[in-house]
């Protein structure tokens, strides 16, 4: 949080809230933030303690009153709590901060300025100021502030003021993540530019737009406000009948580009190529203003999107009611085993506290089957509560719009006391002000960690953030290392923009829009300029799409090899029947989801995506929405629809599959050689291990590839790769585990067919002789070394951002490419979004985070919270993964070794 | 423009690579499958943004699934493959040719083409069960990977193949480069079907804007007109789509001039478009079929992109598909260009390649393989010539005979409903009782009974429908009830309401015993028991016709706002009960 972190002070958790004990101040990371938010007054001075605005225990006497409740005095009941108080590792209290103010830039017009007064802003927040200041000197600008920091303001008065500087010429486009989120920021929009009084106009354009308003819109548009898809698939496409916005385009406003990662981000870095290529032609060079959640590198992230670095903005200066944030870690039950109580469970036990019908509360859980328990769960206490059953709502993906749009506004007006959701609810989207979060364990990543805590305390007011954490590895590990989630954010974005299979569907999208060409048409030859302002003079060159080498290769090839297109001289034309946009999808996936119905009505109740069709709409699942429960009663997958059938069934369905990787490919290696026996070599000093390089190792050793398996090199000691990998993932069985208890209650076989990937992986490899030193080759070696890989996939998440679900893992004890104990981490979308490279680059970290989790971890033989429960890993699964690693991490680094090119077929 | 560098590219083409082929892209054809377009486009998660088609989906959906481009010919059996001359079988495509794409990395493009046909397969998976069985003996399927074979269909069986360029282009040297063009010329009396090109000089104007609803085009001069027709590359739109053929007809002295302008490559897109701005914004009207929705647009769209200025915004235009489906709608099969040339103008086609092949005859020429054109060049002149007889049928409607006194042709109370209702929307509901009441007589009138615009009408009261006049084929049953509906609220809106009160009560009994009549019949009471109560002086009758009707709506299930109906109808109900309550008292008293 690097820019918005206030001096904190650290509660010590036995004591009151009068116990200031360690005022740790600011964290020094990131000179600029910290400087940021020490305005001239001090925050020291400004703060009061953590006392100061302590309220009346008592207060929770009335907690079953309609009464509003603070945040506060519900943390306060939670540290008396004498159940509940031990159990809190962490409360942590974010002061109160006050804004650091600065005057209106010079370059505002007193009209704007004018209107901003009236809205009560007498002068704006620094990061707005710069942010406006920058935008009006024509830079592209990122601004990287809290949630509810005034972010859309300071694109906000850039636009409007080029509508007024330009007399309404200049046109801009508004990208959102959600169409939500649009819709709420035009209303904001238009009621600017009425109080501004300009004949000027601002639209939202998604699927739901009449037709008959789209030709107003694109003719009279001054503002657009869409979503990546809409740019995608419509707007870029028919770019001819958008000209006068392409024209006169100013800025591309994009919001929360955090979000924009992985495929998704991928492909909308390629449309945003596409978009400047279009804008160009129609002579137009729009600005990037964009905003994001706080993020490792903003700068990097923001050039992988928009090809240019753009001038970051992190200094947030917005004011900031008390927080306080709350670290649970629920009781371990059994030490043996490893396991600690549920963190739903604890949820539940904690919902006594924080629900209510004075205040509003929000659970987030991180799968939707974990919403659908809990809404259950705490619509079946809501008597007790305080509560009707109807103000406890859940909230997730899959249900249907209209259901959604209540819920929301239930929130807005305050009739929904209680949500229980998912990622759904974690941007934007105006639900009002909360008071209480409640995050069912670490959300995957450090911005979704603060964009929730975000949705709590917006109007300044104290608020409470409670964090459980799970059994999981990531969350044991903030457990025991709770500075993690306040410093600074650690983690990369995987975005690849010239990803082969991302670059060339684009390609084809972008070729269907204008030609390419080899180079940059001459001026007046081909193209001579008829209108001026009509023809830029680099359109369509090549090398404006991206840096990518292969940017040529792939047009020929779309020519020649696949048709799409005309390949004439140095130019390449659209040449096909077809609509390249509507195959191509830009979350990567087939838009195939499938549907859900009820057998009874007919009527659709939820869809999920091809992935997660085989594990969880298979004949027999149980499928759950608003805590009803539906059991799948048949699957026709050719035609991607499922039918349902209400049940009140007793327990949930959890799917299981196995997994099949096959290496096509490796591209990078690094890797060390042995050194003698392996328990001297891992603590000899590092200068005696001899270095692999990459330039001189060639020679000398042989290369590696697929013959590796034949010829093992004896020298070598272990290898991380990666490369390019196919994987079948065929669904075996699935339990039926009963609601509460947990309790297996039986399994039953799944028959559908495998779903096939080809991607990109992270392997680790270890030689068998150092296997054999590290006793991987005696006992249950094949469980530890899959608890081992089980592990690194679930601590990736922080460092890169990804959900470990996103990753895959195949753990082999003798792989038949490699013949040795090899670790596939895979990234899980077709042609893979770079992850396997964050690994690679960063395997070092895994293998130090995995191994404090191990540290850490107050069990005995292993538990579902570090390895795995020890039934999983083996009776010496934590001693072998913990010499592992300790091997791993000791003596020398890996140095990279040429890896030969694998030009090997899949068949 | 560079003709030898695509002449060497294409020869490069050739050499390297016989037959390349594009890969099945799209399921179905957009603009041919009209009905399935909006399917074919916005099936998407619930919650994931539409992937709506900007723009020309609107104006497809409002073409309402039967523009020219709708149900060609052979989009119901569209061979799903190539043919045998088409190109060669997917094996014997060889290795990747030593040329540029050897930039790519072998293991770039070994993963290009994996995800290629993964693509491929899935599609032709997911369409398996709607593809039509092959009806086509000379299309075999290739035996060969299913993600390379053809999606155009490429070839009837009686359209010949040529090689090389047409015959007969001349290229014009423009400021923007050459643009080619194939021109000819016809006479004026040159026959197109059972018509003259010349008998369009006759039209009566103000019968194109009164069918078009449209009153730019009440003084357009058929003769300074422009009639345009255009073939793409592709029915979708958006900015990768081409117009190769511009097919631009125009009346000179004693001839009728068809210029086709054609592109012998990409690069030569925007000399032409500008010479055909040019060329339209010479003409006072433009005259299309279809082409407000569809070719209009494409041209529009292209010239916009290079910074042309497009010629239609201040033009009138004339679209012959609304007013001919306003006369003739569900008379036929659909509202096709070929349907209503040959039902109309008696034009037959010989060995007509339809409009959907057109694509796959172009990228033929491209690559230099043997093509089609010429049938492309002669269903466009077709399509042209066709325009023009068509807008003179049109404007021979309303005197229902041709300048040379033969009988128009075509059925003729269809005809006549279409009128009234064109004229009832314009206001002239005396003009419109009189073709209401030919649409309902029978079809045997000679012209001289038909009633003339302008006349003074018939004694309104004298004319009643004859019960015995139904639905037939020259007005069907959809359209002959809403003719009746038409001509009781005519007779209403003349002032006959005693008439109009029986022409109300006699449809709600005729069209009772028809399938899906109980809205009309309802309908039909409520204005009869509102002529009853307003106008005739009958309250208890129009309490009677209101009770009918109540009871007829309440047996009517599926009726659209029938709860709100329900409502008014009690109301009223109420209402006249409560007046002749109190005027019984008052006559008691």
């Amino acid at each position: 949080m690097h820019g918005e972190l206030p001096p904190r002070s650290q509660l010590d958790v036995a004591g009151g809230p009068s116990n200031d004990s360690s005022s740790t101040g600011h964290s020094s990371t990131g000179s600029a933030g910290s400087a940021a938010s020490g305005p001239a007054s001090g925050p020291a001075t400004a703060l009061p303690g953590p006392a100061g605005p302590s309220p009346d225990p008592r207060a929770g006497g009335a907690r079953r009153s309609r009464r509003r409740r603070d945040a506060a005095s519900i943390a306060d009941d939670l540290r008396a709590d004498p159940e509940l108080r031990d159990r809190f590792v962490r409360f942590e209290r974010l002061p109160a901060r006050p804004g650091l103010m600065e005057a209106f830039p010079q370059g505002l017009d007193p009209l704007l300025v004018e209107a901003f007064k009236r809205r009560g802003h007498r002068e704006l927040y620094s990061h707005q100021a710069e942010a406006i200041r920058l935008a009006l000197a024509g830079e592209d600008v990122l601004v990287t502030t809290a949630t509810a920091s005034g972010k859309t303001l300071a694109y906000t008065a850039p636009v409007l003021q080029s509508l007024i500087d330009t007399d309404g010429a200049a046109r801009s486009l508004w990208l959102f993540p959600t169409k939500a989120l649009s819709q709420d920021q035009s209303a904001s929009l238009n009621g600017w530019i009425e109080e501004l009084g300009g004949a000027w106009h601002s639209y939202t354009y998604d699927g739901d737009t009449p037709p008959s308003v789209r030709r107003t819109l694109r003719e009279r548009g001054h503002v657009i406000l869409t979503n990546p898809w809409m740019l995608h698939q419509g707007i870029l496409p028919n770019h001819a009948k958008w000209a006068d916005l392409f024209a006169g385009l100013h800025y591309v406003v994009i919001d929360e580009v955090h979000t924009l990662s992985g495929v998704f981000g991928s492909h909308v870095a390629n449309t945003l190529r596409r978009l400047l290529r279009i804008a160009r032609h129609y002579g137009a060079e729009p600005k990037f203003l964009l905003s994001s959640a706080t993020l490792r590198d903003p700068a990097a992230h923001g050039e992988g999107l928009i090809g240019r670095v753009p001038r970051v903005v992190d200094c947030d200066g917005s004011p900031r009611g008390e927080r306080i944030f709350a670290l649970h870690n629920p009781p371990m039950l059994n030490p043996v085993a490893g396991l600690r109580a549920n963190a739903l469970e604890e949820a539940r036990a904690l919902s006594r506290h924080v629900c209510g019908p004075g205040h509003q509360t929000i659970f987030f859980c991180n799968r939707r089957t974990s919403v659908e328990v809990l809404t259950r769960y705490i619509k079946e206490a809501a008597p007790r509560l305080g509560l009707k059953p109807d103000e406890v709502r859940g909230y997730r993906g899959g249900y249907l719009p209209l259901l959604r749009r209540e819920v929301e506004s239930g929130l807005k007006s305050g009739a929904v006391k209680v949500v229980v959701t998912t990622n759904a609810l974690e941007l934007g989207i105006d639900v009002g002000s909360l008071d209480v979060a409640v995050l069912v364990g670490y959300p995957g990543s450090q911005a979704s960690f603060w964009q929730r805590a975000g949705r709590v305390g917006r109007r300044g007011e104290t608020s409470l953030v409670v964090m459980i954490a799970r059994s999981d590895p990531v969350d044991q590990y903030l457990v025991s290392h709770p500075d993690y989630l306040f410093e600074a954010p650690r983690e990369s974005l995987g975005l690849d923009p010239d990803n082969l299979v991302i670059l060339s569907e684009q390609l084809k999208c972008a070729a269907f829009e204008l030609p390419f060409h080899r180079e940059a048409p001459e001026h007046g030859e081909d193209q001579p300029a008829s209108k001026g302002e009509a023809e830029g003079e680099s359109v369509g060159a090549v090398r404006d799409f991206g840096s990518s080498p292969h940017v040529d290769g792939i047009l020929d090839y779309l020519a020649q090899e696949a048709g799409f297109l005309h390949g004439s001289g140095d130019s390449w034309y659209w040449m096909a029947d077809a609509y390249p946009a509507q195959d191509v999808s830009l979350a990567g996936n087939e838009p195939d989801n499938v549907v859900i119905f009820d057998a009874e009505s007919g009527d659709a109740i939820g869809e999920v995506d091809r992935e997660g069709s085989i594990t969880s709409v298979h004949e027999g699942a149980i499928y759950q929405v608003e805590g009803e429960t539906w059991k799948v009663e048949r699957f026709d997958y050719e035609n991607r629809r499922a039918t349902a059938r209400r049940v009140e069934s007793d327990y949930f369905t959890d799917a299981q599959t196995d997994v099949e990787v096959r290496v096509l490919r490796l591209e990078e290696r690094s890797s060390r050689p042995r050194r003698g026996k392996v328990g001297t070599t891992s603590r000899l000093p590092e200068e005696e291990v001899e270095f692999e390089s990459g330039e001189s190792g060639r020679g000398s050793t042989e290369p590696p590839g697929p013959g590796l398996a034949g010829d093992v090199d004896r020298s070598e000691d272990y290898s991380v790769w990666t490369g390019e990998v196919h994987v079948t993932t065929v669904p075996t069985l699935y339990k039926k585990i009963r609601f509460y208890t947990r309790e297996n209650v039986g399994a039953e076989d799944i028959h559908l067919p495998a779903e096939e990937l080809d991607t990109e992986a992270f392997c680790l490899t270890l030689s068998e002789e150092s296997a054999s030193d590290l006793f991987l080759h005696s006992g249950d070696r094949g469980a530890a070394w899959h608890g081992l890989g089980e592990l690194l996939r679930r601590v990736a998440p922080l460092f890169l951002r990804c959900q470990s679900a996103d990753l895959g893992l195949s753990a082999q004890i003798k792989s038949s490419h490699f013949g040795r104990p090899t670790l596939f981490l895979y990234d899980r979308v077709q042609g893979g979004v770079g992850l396997s490279r964050l690994l690679y680059r960063d395997h070092r970290l895994l293998f130090e985070a995995a191994r404090d989790v191990i540290e850490a971890c107050d069990c005995v033989r292993g538990c579902p919270a570090c390895l795995g429960p020890v039934e999983e890993i083996g009776a010496a699964g934590v001693e072998t993964a913990r010499a592992l690693l300790d091997h791993f991490l000791s003596g020398a680094q890996l140095a990279a070794t040429l890896c030969a090119d694998s030009e090997e077929e899949p068949q | 423009m560079k003709r030898e560098t695509l002449n060497e590219s294409l020869a490069r083409l050739r050499r390297e690579k016989p037959t390349p082929e594009p890969p099945q892209e799209s399921s179905s054809d957009p603009k041919g499958g009209a009905p399935g377009k909006g399917d074919n486009l916005g099936v998407k998660p619930v919650d994931q943004v539409d992937s709506e088609i900007d723009g020309e989906i609107d104006d497809m959906a409002a073409g309402k699934g039967a523009g020219k481009s709708i149900g060609k010919p052979g989009d119901a059996h569209k061979p799903s493959s190539l043919t045998a001359e088409g190109a060669g079988p997917t094996g014997s495509r060889g290795p990747i040719p030593a040329s540029k794409a050897s930039d790519l990395p072998a293991w770039v493009q070994a993963k290009l083409k994996r995800r290629l046909s993964a693509e491929g397969s899935r599609r032709s998976q997911s369409q398996g069960t709607e593809r039509p069985a092959e009806s086509d003996s000379c299309a075999p399927r290739p035996s060969g990977d299913s993600s390379e074979s053809m999606a155009l269909p490429r070839a009837t069986p009686l359209a010949p193949v040529t090689s090389g360029d047409p015959e007969g282009l001349a290229d014009t040297q423009t400021e923007l480069g050459p643009v080619c063009a194939r021109t000819t010329e016809y006479a004026r009396h040159s026959v197109h079907g059972s018509w003259e090109l010349g008998e369009v000089a006759h039209s009566a104007a103000d019968v194109f804007a009164l069918l078009a609803a449209d009153s730019s085009l009440a003084a357009v001069d058929p003769l300074k007109a422009i009639y345009l027709d255009i073939e793409t590359t592709g029915l979708s739109g958006g900015a990768g789509t081409l117009s190769f053929m511009v097919g631009l007809g125009t009346f000179a002295a004693g001839r009728f001039d068809l210029w086709q302008g054609f592109l012998r490559g990409p690069e030569g897109e925007r000399a032409l478009l500008a010479m055909v701005a040019q060329k339209i914004r010479g003409a006072d009207c433009v005259v299309s079929f279809f082409g407000k929705s569809f070719d209009r647009h494409r041209l529009e769209d292209k010239m916009r992109l290079h910074g042309i200025d497009p010629p239609f915004a201040d033009r009138p235009h004339l679209d012959l598909y609304h007013p001919l489906q306003r006369l003739y709608g569900g008379v036929w099969r659909d509202g096709r260009l070929g349907t209503m040339e040959s039902e109309l103008c008696a034009v037959e086609r010989v060995d007509d390649l339809p409009g959907s092949y057109a694509p796959a005859a172009w990228f033929d020429y491209l690559a230099r393989r043997e093509h089609r054109l010429e049938a492309v060049f002669r269903h466009n002149r077709d399509d042209v010539l066709s325009l023009v007889v068509l807008a003179a049928h049109l404007g021979a409607v309303r005197r229902n005979e041709r300048s040379s006194g033969l009988s128009l042709g075509g059925p003729q109370r269809a005809r006549a409903a279409g009128l009234a209702k064109s004229l009832a929307q314009a206001g002239r509901y005396s003009e419109a009782l009189d073709y209401s009441h030919l649409a309902l007589s029978p079809p045997t009138s000679s012209p001289a009974s038909t009633p003339i615009f302008g006349q003074a009408p018939p004694e309104p009261d004298t004319r009643s429908i004859q019960a015995d006049v139904a639905a037939d084929a020259s007005l069907p049953a959809t359209r002959y009830w809403r003719a009746r509906e038409l001509h009781a609220s005519l007779l209403v809106r003349n002032g006959s309401w005693r008439t109009a009160h029986g022409a109300w009560v006699e449809l709600s009994q005729a069209v009772s015993t028809v399938s899906g009549g109980g809205v009309i019949a309802v309908r039909a009471l409520i204005e009869a028991a509102k002529l009853s109560e307003h106008r005739l002086g009958e309250p208890e009758r129009g309490l009677e016709l209101c009770r009918q009707a109540r009871q007829r709506a309440g047996s009517e299930l599926g009726m659209r706002g029938r709860s709100r109906l329900l409502a008014d109808l009690d109301r009223r109900q109420a209402r006249l009960a409560a007046r002749l309550e109190s005027g019984h008292s008052q006559a008691q008293s």
